[in-house]
């Protein structure tokens, strides 16, 4: 495969990757919204209708165009092996690897004030929480 | 079929689980609404005042603002501040944003009251960035001939 074939390969992979991804978090995202938040909605018209459906789109264009590509990266690797040691196969994974990292570090870290918030809301008096 | 087929097809098959959970759940537990309090509530007034807007009936909801005193030494050629008008802008500008509102507290001192709400504003900006943006803002009302009135905020700058 040509390095400017390979390039655009995975560069296509990465933004789909991207794609498929955010669609995925905001599908996950009002998923939790639906069943833990309870207080009603005071006033909204299509407020859950527009998450849904741009979450959708989302899937919709992202899914089938990264599997397309990484599929054909795949059918590459598995007839050349020296296709498995490319730099730019190398820098596409670590690049997945790093922005997972980070992105997993972000939300760990929302989770644990989230959760230490909830907690200390539920065994502190009020006045001494807000104070904190 | 490989390992890596193995996990695709996974992966594909837990897209799909999440996609089907999430449109039964949006349409049966996501349309919840709270009732429709009372005019001559705090609550009531701020519940109206916000439907108005999203209805785009703005007459109707500047009627739920106090008139407050016009200031004298506003720049020539604009609108007054509290006028209809001055409101109107940032009404509009308002119209096309997708947003819901919840509601928090509620304290009632005497002739006066505060409502607390927690606005979320849905804007997509690029992949990465959370597209709710959230809002805590809390109105400010003044009892005038057995209804309540809002005196601040009177311009419509936690919807953007």
């Amino acid at each position: 495969m040509s390095i400017i074939k390979r390039v655009y390969y995975y560069l296509v992979c990465f933004i789909s990757l991207g794609i498929l991804a955010a669609g995925i978090r905001t599908l996950l995202f009002l998923l939790f919204d639906t069943i833990f938040n309870t207080a009603p909605a005071f006033r909204q018209s299509d407020f859950v209708q527009q998450q849904l459906s741009l979450g959708l789109a989302m899937l919709v264009i992202g899914a089938p165009l990264w599997f397309f590509f990484w599929r054909s990266l795949q059918r590459q690797v598995n007839s050349q092996v020296s296709e498995i040691g490319s730099a730019i196969r190398k820098s596409y994974l670590n690049l997945i690897l790093l922005v997972t990292a980070l992105v997993t570090l972000f939300a760990a870290s929302n989770l644990l004030r989230n959760l230490i918030t909830g907690f200390l809301r539920k065994v502190l008096p009020p006045p001494v929480w807000r104070s904190l | 079929m490989n390992s890596s087929n193995r996990v695709l097809v996974g992966f594909g098959i837990g897209i799909a689980v999440l996609v089907i959970i999430t449109i039964i759940l949006v349409f049966t537990l996501g349309q919840k609404s709270a009732p429709l309090f009372s005019e001559n509530t705090p609550e009531g007034t701020v519940q109206r005042y916000l439907q108005a807007i999203q209805d785009r009936e703005y007459t109707k909801a500047y009627s739920y603002i106090t008139p407050v005193p016009t200031p004298t030494d506003y720049p020539k050629g604009y609108p007054p501040p509290q006028s209809f008008e001055y409101w109107m802008q940032s009404a509009q500008n308002s119209a096309n944003t997708n947003w819901r509102a919840t509601l928090g507290q509620t304290v009632i001192s005497g002739d006066t009251a505060t409502v607390g709400i927690k606005v979320e504003v849905f804007r997509s900006q690029g992949l990465f960035n959370n597209p709710i943006h959230s809002n805590a803002v809390t109105f400010s009302l003044k009892k005038v001939n057995n209804l309540w009135l809002i005196t601040s905020p009177t311009e419509l700058y936690w919807i953007y």
